[in-house]
């Protein structure tokens, strides 16, 4: 049953890259009653445990979602900022942004001259306030500031903003409310700043030092109508990352998750990703390397407002990742 | 011999990611000059030859391959396909190729006819996405056969040209890997007293993944990466690396300098011809792992000149493979009589 004022919840709280702290501060409520043991690493990682005795395990969804930072601000109170992960200047005019406190802008473009590229330098946030006294005493550089726009669901797929990777915490949480009863030293790691390079991936991997890792996080469709050449579509169970630029899958762990997906009837599909990369891909060249997979959520309008993906290929995510705890 | 081993090692495919494969000939031939064998979590291929004292000297040069892999299988039974590593896709036409699925099934890449191809798309490049591979199954026979995912491999023979130079794909970088075997042989006849490493590093074409893992699990004192430079041919820089002239040693920020001086005093000592390129930035070697590995090690690199790199016809001179291989032997039974402290000291 998909528990959507779960899923709802994260995709509303406030997390770009580096300011992780009130998703952090949710998961682990949510999570605290069900690992052995739960830390917190220098980056700002939030790592639950399942103890055993076998081979380490490691998990990983990262918590952070893409924003903007206030680079200056003006004398009349209007905010110049920089990209906090991979945005197009191009769809960003027009969206409402909100701050950790609350505060909310929208982005609004310079007039171009004829021909004139539209580059996030064009481009500038309206606090909607002639007061400077409030703009100064609210707004500063540094601030980030992240997409607003609403939860919504149809039956089976869901609408909402940093699905990217909320998605993807959620299925670990899942798991881990569901995990099996198993040897295995389990441990599931929520990261920071995945989306500025996979900075928090890169420390629990080289501080847990797994045997396996398997990243879940979300990857592109080739369903839409313009969209990219590719086999992946919603609705066709969990996708099982064979490549992209950050990982060739290992071939055991393809074999692995291809075997635990049949066996358990779980539906899948494979996906090759011609750009991008995920956590697997600094923990998989960590220390004298890990052999390392990614299960993904097909998405629809990554790194947009408005992500889309399925419910039920989320289901299929959370069965494989348990039945992976147990192997 | 060399030439046996390169052209037995080049007959198998060893796509990054994919070297666990085929690694029975690597160790068939490593195995008499060396003491033990190990492999790092990524495949990489680490062959000892142990020493009389602590120091570990780390030769690296990489055994994956840049290949292909299946991404979708379209209507009529043809097949889309990604690049593993980098490809120019005017290489691939008129390919034939492997497909590595559930059974191998050989298939060809081709392009439509000039008769009917215009002007103005005759002056664009093929672009990767553009190209597919027809094995002559139907879809529905293919799809019993082969999955997404499968890697695909290049069907050349190596070849000998005139004198001494050698045509094959995967060159880049297996002449290293032969050059690495020159070394373990001639160690056998000189003394060494460092502990000698050589890996076949796995996913350098990927981003040099293999040389990271296995330098970390290594942990050397210094670092000789090898790979291949771009020989000159007609239509290259003038000032470009010749073929049988020699190694190619690299300065730059990447290269610790007193270390790479030694190599070229060793080389002049003993008369073993070598030539220079200047790298002050990037090297696009395992060097770029290696730098970093940990606290840092000092490294050199030494390129072997290759002509044509990254198609099926990769040439070079089997003269420089066999006098790099030597010159790094005499290299380092010069370092294990030197102070290494003093030489790595800045």
């Amino acid at each position: 049953m998909f528990n959507s004022e779960l899923m709802k919840r994260l995709s509303d709280c406030f997390g770009p890259s580096g300011r992780e702290k009130m998703i952090r501060e949710l998961i682990m409520d949510e999570i605290k009653d069900f690992a052995d043991e739960i830390t917190i690493d220098p980056l700002g990682n939030l790592i639950a445990r399942k103890k055993g005795k076998g081979k380490k395990i490691l998990f990983s969804a990262h918590m952070d979602q893409i924003g903007l930072m206030v680079t200056h601000v003006d004398e009349k109170g209007f905010l110049r900022f920089a990209n906090v992960g991979g945005l197009n200047a191009k769809e960003l005019q027009g969206l409402r942004m909100v701050f950790a406190d609350g505060h909310e802008g929208v982005i609004c473009c310079e007039e171009l001259k004829e021909n004139e590229k539209l580059t996030t330098s064009k481009l500038f946030l309206d606090v909607a306030s002639c007061d400077k006294e409030f703009i100064k005493e609210n707004f500063r550089l540094g601030d980030m500031c992240v997409f607003k726009s609403d939860y919504y669901e149809t039956d089976d797929c869901v609408i909402c903003k940093a699905a990217d990777d909320r998605v993807g915490c959620y299925i670990l949480i899942e798991a881990l409310k569901n995990h099996p009863s198993t040897d295995n030293d389990v441990y599931y790691v929520f990261s920071v700043q995945e989306e500025v390079g996979c900075r928090g991936a890169k420390t629990a991997g080289y501080s847990i030092d797994p045997d396996l890792a398997v990243a879940v996080d979300v990857t592109a469709t080739g369903d839409s109508p313009d969209g990219i050449k590719m086999d992946v579509k919603l609705g066709g169970g969990a996708a099982i990352k064979l490549k992209d630029n950050s990982l060739i899958t290992h071939p055991h762990v393809k074999d692995l998750l291809t075997d635990l997906a049949e066996k358990n009837k779980i539906r899948y599909q494979y996906e090759i990703l011609e750009f991008g990369g995920t956590d697997a891909g600094p923990i998989h060249t960590s220390r004298e390397g890990v052999p390392s997979g990614v299960i993904s959520i097909p998405t629809r309008n990554l790194h947009t407002s408005g992500e889309i993906f399925n419910k039920n290929d989320v289901e299929e995510c959370i069965k494989l990742l348990i039945a992976t705890a147990g192997e | 011999m060399l030439k046996e081993f390169l052209f037995d090692v080049c007959s198998n495919h060893f796509i990054s990611g994919f070297e666990y494969i085929k690694g029975d000939t690597l160790i068939k031939y490593f195995q008499p000059y060396t003491d033990s064998f190990e492999k790092d979590k990524l495949g990489s291929y680490i062959f000892k030859k142990s020493g009389i004292n602590d120091k570990k000297i780390m030769l690296a040069a990489h055994i994956d391959e840049i290949g292909l892999m299946i991404t979708r299988i379209l209507d009529g039974g043809f097949l889309s396909f990604t690049t593993v590593g980098g490809f120019n896709p005017a290489t691939l036409v008129g390919q034939e190729v492997t497909i590595h699925g559930r059974e191998k099934v050989y298939g060809v890449i081709g392009i439509k006819p000039p008769h009917v191809t215009s002007e103005e798309e005759r002056k664009k490049n093929h672009k990767i996405k553009d190209l597919f591979i027809d094995t002559g199954y139907s879809k529905e026979e293919l799809e019993k056969l082969v999955k997404i995912g499968d890697i695909i491999s290049l069907n050349r023979d190596p070849l000998s040209l005139q004198g001494s130079l050698i045509s094959a794909k995967a060159f880049d970088d297996r002449a290293c890997v032969a050059v690495m075997l020159e070394t373990a042989k001639e160690l056998n006849k000189i003394s060494h007293k460092s502990n000698v490493y050589f890996t076949a590093t796995a996913q350098e074409e990927t981003g040099t993944r293999g040389a990271k893992t296995s330098s970390y699990k290594i942990n050397p004192d210094i670092g000789i990466v090898l790979d291949v430079g771009f020989g000159k041919t007609p239509d290259m820089p003038s000032d470009s690396p010749e073929l049988g002239k020699g190694p190619i040693l690299a300065y730059g920020g990447r290269l610790n300098p007193k270390l790479t001086r030694k190599f070229a005093q060793v080389c002049k000592k003993y008369n073993y011809p070598i030539q220079h390129e200047a790298m002050p930035a990037k090297t696009g070697t395992d060097t770029e792992a290696l730098q970093v590995s940990r606290e840092g090690i000092p490294c050199i690199l030494l390129s072997i000149p290759l002509r044509y790199m990254h198609t099926s016809v990769e040439t070079i001179d089997l003269h420089d493979v066999e006098i790099t291989g030597k010159a790094i032997a005499r290299f380092i039974n010069e370092l294990d009589n030197s102070d290494l402290e003093e030489i790595l000291c800045f």
